[in-house]
């Protein structure tokens, strides 16, 4: 007959040690919470840690984007600043070039300087050169002359009784005296392409008090005048002109050299 | 007997109690080191984004830094271009006005050399007539005429008194001026003394000519301060009567009527 684990009677000695086994047992799973319940806690304020560095970190991260908004704007707006100072710069260093351009044209004024007049690279000349169908000097000279209207100095100019005016000046006037006339068609022949060689404004007196300026052109092999102010001939020999009008010559100039006699 | 079987009812109570206590402590610290662990990445996360974003803007601020320094440059540069360009203005404009401006500017009342030389030339005791006899002949003797064969009259045409006075050169037109200056400034009025440019026509030929017309004494003299001639050379009445004179324009300090 097999035995239950009931009908087994433990005597007083062996309850004892049931007890201290189960006494045993009893501590360590208390002790095992106990450590659990600390470890818990440990856990809970390393949370409180992190958390307070994930905000603190979060601050500053906001802080940081901030920053770098501000920045980012500053750089823009210094990108700005920049543009417009360059721009600035850009615009300064083309009214100095203008400025200096036209201080070496009054400097050349001063020092009567006369290749100062003859432009053939202005554009409002170049744009009426090309105009022109051919390089028929007859033809140019016959343009000046006819569209050109004689004007004496003092109706056009501040009361002066002379004034030399600019290529331009007297395309955009479509007046002019007979330097301003003379001073166009050689720029004309210049922007037409004729030689520095060839073509010249000349000057002279035609008494003791009246002066008088004409265009001189290497021409078919011949040095020719081309008068804009008279619009009876087209050119005349040079010699025959001289004694013509009787010209006491004076001096010449084109845009490359000029000429004077004192 | 009795007290031992309580203990033992006690600690069978117990032992599952704190098993279930351990069990549920023991969850509750996997949980929490998950929720660290997470916290963790996260922390480590954001201080990655703060490394990056300090990095980003010591990169900026760099940047932004090197544009000032840029600008700054610049605004060094463009100061000095603005300098440049105010000094070439200043030397185009001081050419500019001889170019560009009208005959009033040039008659000068206020000139201290034309007020210092009148000093030397005239006594406020002498009479209107010996007044403009000493200015007339200062402008045409002390004056050295100076006719340029070139005159282009951009920058060259009316002069002001103080350069005429301090070169004692100028043109006829310079004289012109200079006299009508020195009348002004001697107190004769502004409708008295009148620089007259006009043609003249006789015997079908035409000329132009300037010279300053003044007033006193009851008559009308035409001052031409030209080797020769005498400020009472000319009497306005006797040269309109023989010459044709067609008047082109009037000016002196105050007025300019033109064509």
């Amino acid at each position: 007959m097999t035995k239950n684990w009931w009908d087994y009677k433990l005597n007083v000695k062996q309850i004892d040690r049931l007890i201290i086994v189960m006494m045993v047992v009893s501590s360590i799973i208390f002790v095992g919470y106990t450590i659990k319940y600390s470890e818990y806690n440990i856990l809970l304020k390393e949370e409180n840690i992190l958390e307070n560095n994930f905000y603190f970190y979060s601050q500053e991260k906001a802080n940081l984007e901030d920053t770098i908004k501000v920045t980012e704007n500053s750089i823009k707006s210094e990108d700005m600043k920049l543009s417009e100072i360059q721009n600035v710069i850009v615009q300064r260093e083309q009214k100095l070039k203008d400025l200096e351009n036209q201080l070496i044209g009054y400097e050349k004024l001063r020092k009567n300087d006369m290749t100062y007049f003859i432009t053939p690279d202005n554009e409002k000349v170049l744009s009426l050169a090309e105009n022109m169908n051919n390089n028929d000097p007859v033809e140019i000279y016959e343009f000046v002359r006819d569209k050109i209207k004689y004007v004496e100095d003092y109706t056009t100019h501040d009361f002066r009784f002379e004034y030399w005016q600019l290529p331009e000046e007297t395309i955009n006037l479509g007046t002019g005296d007979c330097e301003d006339q003379a001073i166009l068609l050689c720029t004309l022949f210049r922007s037409k392409g004729y030689s520095s060689d060839d073509v010249k404004v000349a000057f002279g007196l035609t008494s003791e008090t009246n002066g008088h300026a004409w265009v001189e052109l290497f021409y078919n092999g011949d040095w020719v005048v081309f008068d804009p102010t008279s619009n009876s001939n087209s050119y005349v020999e040079k010699t025959r002109y001289y004694s013509l009008v009787n010209i006491n010559y004076k001096g010449s100039f084109n845009d490359i050299t000029y000429e004077v006699i004192e | 007997m009795e007290r031992r079987f309580l203990i033992i009812a006690f600690l069978m109570i117990t032992i599952p109690f704190f098993s279930y206590m351990f069990h549920i402590e023991n969850q509750k610290v996997s949980a929490q080191l998950d929720i660290n662990t997470m916290l963790k990445e996260k922390v480590d996360q954001s201080y990655l984004i703060i490394d990056t974003a300090n990095s980003t803007l010591k990169d900026r601020k760099i940047l932004l830094d090197e544009k000032i320094n840029y600008i700054n440059q610049l605004t060094l540069e463009e100061k000095s271009l603005q300098e440049k360009q105010n000094d070439l203005t200043l030397q185009v404009f001081s050419y500019r006005v001889y170019e560009t401006n009208d005959p009033r500017d040039f008659v000068d009342v206020n000139d201290p050399n034309v007020q210092y030389t009148l000093t030397q030339i005239i006594t406020p005791s002498m009479g209107d007539g010996e007044k403009v006899r000493a200015i007339f002949n200062y402008v045409r003797d002390d004056i050295i005429k100076e006719e340029k064969l070139t005159r282009n009259g951009r920058i060259d045409y009316w002069n002001y008194p103080k350069n005429i006075i301090e070169t004692k050169k100028g043109e006829y037109e310079d004289k012109i001026i200079l006299l009508a200056s020195m009348l002004r400034t001697a107190g004769f009025n502004e409708s008295d003394v009148e620089v007259v440019g006009a043609k003249l026509e006789l015997a079908g030929s035409t000329s132009s000519d300037i010279w300053v017309e003044l007033k006193f004494n009851g008559r009308t003299y035409l001052l031409l301060p030209r080797l020769n001639n005498n400020y009472d050379s000319f009497n306005k009445d006797e040269i309109y009567s023989l010459y044709k004179v067609e008047e082109l324009y009037r000016f002196n300090d105050k007025k300019l009527v033109g064509l």
